[in-house]
């Protein structure tokens, strides 16, 4: 039989190796930790993904109406964040490097700078949100009651034809506003993740032989990026 | 070599470097599509191209390039899944008539006839269903595949 070790005061204490003492080495944990993150990511594909569907049915039903609220919508501010998220992955990347080899000092530089350009995405869509709302384009009364100038919609919008179009028109609204807001609630998440990271790392907490919560961060904050990568054609792009 | 000796691998700053270049480069050429193709094609070259990042990200980013089999089936089983959704959703909503309101031909002077009928109208506030079909089709893609 073997020994059954007494439970210790902190679960979560760990020899200074970094292994927790439910796993047998570093190799082991660490593959249990990557399984872990993607089977979580995996749920997430789904739940953007049902999201994502329901968005695609009412988009080949109401294309026309679609295709032109997504018009109003301020495609280089979609773009420029594209551009800034893949760099900030990009920086991840470097960071997750940084941790494999042990360079504590880039490790922190290289989370700092995913950090800021993170701020900078939010940044950039808080300044969206705002110029949005200011044309009216959010669903609700402020959509509702808007004094819509001539020639705004394509459509005459006194008609029963109009209403509808507007009906239209402010659903794709609200697929906009739950996309990009749960992507950006995201992006929150992953912010607080990567500063208690940057000051663990600063403390010289990871090390060439552990550093798998930067590693498992990076996963996450990669993941943001690949939606971020879907929602730009899907909701700034919508073509007749 | 020991059965959990899963040593991370490390790729080159450089490999990084480029793909981050291709990403970029793919974003551009997204947008530029975007200014010249117009309805499925620009549709299909925009998802596709975000198809190609996407994989970049996830194989070199994400490190699934080195991972472990067993990595490959939990990150595939999400595609996977998500697949299966479309495919029977879209299945459903691609094979009948499009649109939520749309009527069959077939079945428009049977319905019209319903809702003429006195007891129902009052039930539905709907005289008309060819009216109320023709405001619906000004705006509706009118594809009935």
């Amino acid at each position: 039989m073997t020994t059954r070790h007494a439970p210790t005061a902190d679960l979560d204490e760990r020899d200074p190796s970094g292994l927790a003492h439910h796993f047998q080495d570093l190799g082991q944990q660490h593959e249990a930790n990557t399984l872990g993150m993607w089977a979580f990511l995996a749920t997430e594909v789904l739940f953007f993904g049902g999201l994502l569907m329901a968005y695609t049915v009412y988009r080949i039903w109401y294309l026309p109406a679609f295709a032109e609220v997504s018009h109003h919508l301020y495609l280089w501010i979609g773009v420029t964040n594209t551009a800034v998220l893949l760099t900030s992955s990009f920086f991840m990347a470097l960071a997750v490097h940084a941790a494999r080899l042990g360079k504590r000092r880039q490790l922190v530089a290289f989370l700092i700078l995913t950090i800021v350009l993170g701020l900078a995405f939010l940044g950039l869509k808080g300044i969206e949100y705002y110029l949005d709302v200011g044309e009216h384009l959010f669903p609700g009364r402020i959509f509702n009651t808007a004094p819509w100038e001539p020639g705004f919609w394509s459509v005459d919008i006194h008609t029963a034809a109009g209403r509808e179009f507007l009906r239209q028109a402010e659903l794709f609204l609200i697929f906009y506003y739950i996309l990009t807001g749960i992507h950006a609630t995201h992006m929150v998440i992953g912010l607080g993740v990567l500063l208690v990271l940057t000051v663990k790392a600063a403390k010289g907490r990871y090390t060439a032989t552990y550093n798998d919560p930067v590693d498992i961060a990076g996963l996450y904050w990669h993941f943001v990026d690949i939606v971020w990568i879907f929602l730009l054609p899907l909701l700034y792009m919508v073509r007749k | 070599m020991s059965e959990h000796d899963t040593t991370p691998h490390v790729t080159s700053i450089g490999a990084y470097l480029g793909i981050y270049v291709v990403l970029m480069a793919l974003l551009a050429i997204t947008v530029t599509l975007d200014f010249i193709l117009v309805g499925a094609l620009g549709l299909v070259a925009a998802l596709g191209i975000a198809v190609v990042k996407a994989l970049l990200v996830l194989l070199v980013f994400m490190h699934l390039r080195h991972s472990t089999r067993l990595t490959w089936v939990f990150a595939g089983s999400a595609f996977l899944w998500l697949a299966i959704m479309a495919a029977l959703t879209l299945n459903d909503y691609l094979s009948r008539p499009l649109g939520p309101y749309r009527l069959l031909e077939s079945d428009r002077a049977s319905v019209q006839g319903m809702y003429t009928d006195p007891a129902r109208v009052g039930a539905t506030g709907v005289r008309d269903v060819d009216q109320a079909g023709a405001d619906l089709a000004t705006n509706d893609p009118g594809r009935t595949r």
